[in-house]
């Protein structure tokens, strides 16, 4: 784990979220290593936020990425993002759907090369559908050693996990609130940034509620009517080591860019 | 001894000397399990064996010299390694047992792994036979014989609900389908086969494979291995600790004789000695209240030693100081062993003489009758390791202690 003793605010490294006003609102972006969690409903562009960082971190700052699907296919999220206007072909973007290959082909990515690794659990549940998954061989297991590879090897410091809902439906936690508290612990030994996306149930809680104490920030995208239309909303609920506005923004995806915009404030319709 | 001459001797009685480290090592590992000490390959020394998480076991000699090493490489495929926790999958979870298992007069050292391994070596290092499972091995392996013949059999417990029972050559004689996963060390008793399971129940099989009692389900998985002992009857009975806090004296028709319930976990097995030199053994344990229990065999509380943390380890009961009393060592996870007195030390209520200790109320008689007040643990030493202590082992009159960190200590006693 990074335990330097930060004395100044202005040696906190930060990654910028590259949403136009909202990075102005928490002095610049996430914390490095800090556990964030991208909460939010269906439809809310959870997935599509935590791309577009991942995305620009590659594109600007040359740094090798990890996007972790347990259900949304590589093809599906590449369709979507093409659509938005994101351009693939200036970024490198390494596929990895087969764990029998996962630690030769993790060895040959270029550690300074900027590299979007993406790993696509739900096409390796297909492959492997076959193995039986034992009392002590689980999903949360695959992650992590995805992770701790491709930070080993590939130098990998940031990473998006979607979604922590989908885990839960995937492996049995007998104490979810302890199992959860070290895999966050793993995370930050690794001193990688985490976005977690955590999907909103229909009963507006978490399924076990335990992310949002653990967790080191939360970033609330919701969907909210107004008059007769449905606008995009984000906030920052919680930013450890921040200072933030934590007013209501409207959230909009507009010419290839995210923006935070009438923070506080009714949106012009 | 008059019980006057002590009670004083327990109350102003002290030992002499100091504790002090001999030597030490760092395997370069953590490690999950205490050190063993025996003389595998019959040349009078003993070795130290000593397990890490990385599935090493390394065999030292009495200087802590390294005799040899082996690394357990798993035999699973890549993909299925992706699936097992890459900090522990290959942990050694339970200390390897010793046995001469093929006759030769030396002794084979066997053991499980996370991944679901068992290994037999030979006191060199070299593999005699390894076989694979599909679930974890995480408890201990015994040794028993069977019929006319006395043929030996190896036997363990996996968490994939299953007690394995092998011939002297790895080679499968049966399976035991169970309900449960199981970390216990399953333990031969009066022809049963007795262990603990992950949801708290303590079952009995017998050799065919057919249960033949079980208790109810706690919840609350039992780790350890079940002491055997008799009664002055010869009926046969075990005491096993569990993670529901209690240990549990049970005969071997599956009759609760009775329990003792602590404020902690207990994951260890349960010791007997005669600490007290009463004539009787005493049952020995340490639990995650932070304490070390002395019982007798009837479940009552002789006394208690609290630690600043969790007392997981099986203590020792040896005389390091070699002056025929036994102590006994603890180690604990607040990074300190304990030597303490057999006996334990009274908490004086009064006693004739030299009553300005405490002063209560009552008739009193100057010629005591019965112990007059409680007796407690009482430490005579204490040795501060460089990490938490995980369990400790005699070599002799030598204390081998393993650290969670991975550092092998020997202590000593020095006048």
């Amino acid at each position: 784990m990074s335990n330097e003793l930060i004395l100044d605010a202005s040696q906190i490294k930060r990654i910028k979220t590259y949403i136009k006003g909202l990075d102005e609102n928490m002095q610049g972006g996430i914390p490095e290593g800090h556990i964030v969690l991208i909460h939010g409903s269906a439809g809310t562009m959870k997935s599509s936020l935590c791309f577009s960082m991942m995305y620009n971190e590659v594109l600007l700052n040359k740094r090798n990425c990890l996007y972790i699907s347990l259900e949304q296919s590589y093809a599906s999220i590449l369709k979507n993002m093409v659509n938005m206007g994101f351009d693939m072909s200036k970024i490198n973007i390494i596929y990895m759907n087969d764990l029998a290959k996962f630690g030769t082909l993790v060895k040959q990515i270029n550690q300074n090369a900027g590299n979007l690794i993406i790993t696509d659990i739900g096409c390796v549940r297909k492959q492997i559908k076959d193995i039986k998954v034992s009392e002590n061989k689980s999903w949360l297991n695959v992650v992590k050693n995805i992770i701790l590879k491709t930070a080993q090897e590939a130098n990998v410091n940031f990473f998006t996990f979607d979604s922590l809902s989908a885990l839960y439906t995937l492996s049995t936690f007998e104490n979810p609130r302890m199992e959860l508290f070290y895999f966050f612990e793993y995370l930050r030994d690794l001193n990688m940034t985490s976005l977690m996306i955590s999907e909103e149930s229909e009963d507006k809680a978490n399924i076990f509620g335990s992310e949002s104490f653990l967790s080191d920030g939360i970033i609330t995208l919701r969907l909210t009517p107004f008059r007769r239309n449905i606008i995009r909303e984000i906030s920052i609920s919680k930013m450890r080591s921040t200072k933030c506005n934590t007013d209501v923004f409207s959230f909009e995806f507009k010419n290839g860019s995210f923006y935070a915009l009438y923070g506080g404030q009714n949106p012009l319709l | 001894m008059s019980i006057l001459g002590g009670v004083l001797n327990k109350i102003v009685g002290g030992k002499s000397g100091k504790i002090v480290l001999q030597g030490l090592i760092d395997l370069g590992s953590e490690s999950m399990t205490a050190p063993l000490c025996q003389d595998i390959d019959g040349d009078g020394e003993q070795e130290i064996i000593c397990s890490t998480i990385k599935g090493e076991i390394f065999v030292l000699d009495e200087n802590l010299k390294l005799k040899w090493k082996y690394i357990s490489a798993p035999t699973t495929s890549e993909v299925e390694r992706m699936f097992t926790d890459a900090q522990t999958g290959s942990s050694i979870a339970t200390t390897p047992r010793v046995f001469d298992i093929n006759g030769d007069g030396k002794k084979e050292i066997l053991f499980g792994t996370e991944n679901g391994d068992v290994f037999a070596l030979d006191c060199k290092g070299e593999l005699l036979w390894k076989y694979s499972t599909n679930g974890a091995v995480r408890g201990g392996i015994n040794i028993f014989y069977v019929g006319e013949e006395k043929k030996i059999r190896i036997i363990f417990g996996n968490s994939d609900k299953k007690i394995y029972i092998f011939d002297a050559k790895g080679k499968l004689d049966s399976l035991i389908e169970i309900d449960e996963g199981i970390e216990s060390t399953p333990i031969i008793i009066d022809g049963l086969i007795v262990f603990g399971t992950d949801k708290g129940r303590i079952q009995a099989y017998n050799l065919a494979g057919k249960m033949q009692w079980s208790t109810q389900k706690t919840g609350a998985k039992i780790t350890s291995e079940a002491t055997p002992f008799k009664f002055a009857n010869g009926k046969s009975c075990f005491v096993i600790g569990s993670t529901d806090n209690s240990i549990y004296c049970f005969n071997t028709e599956g009759i609760m004789l009775w329990s003792f319930k602590t404020k902690g976990s207990i994951y260890s097995k349960i010791v007997l000695a005669d600490v007290n030199d009463d004539g009787a053994n005493e049952i020995l344990f340490g639990s995650a209240d932070n304490k070390l229990h002395v019982l007798s065999l009837d479940g009552t509380e002789i006394w208690d030693f609290e630690s600043d943390f969790w007392i997981i380890g099986s203590p020792l009961a040896m005389d390091i100081d070699n002056d025929g009393q036994l102590e006994i060592v603890a180690g604990s996870y607040d990074n300190t062993v304990y030597f303490l007195a057999g006996d334990g030390s009274f908490v004086v209520d009064y006693v004739p003489g030299i009553s300005g200790i405490v002063i209560q109320g009552g008739n009193y008689s100057d010629i005591p009758v019965s112990i007059p007040g409680n007796v407690i643990g009482k430490k005579i030493w204490a040795y501060l390791a460089p990490g938490i202590v995980i369990g400790c082992s005699a070599l002799r009159n030598l204390v081998v202690v393993q650290t969670k960190e991975g550092k092998v200590l020997i202590l000593k006693h020095e006048k």
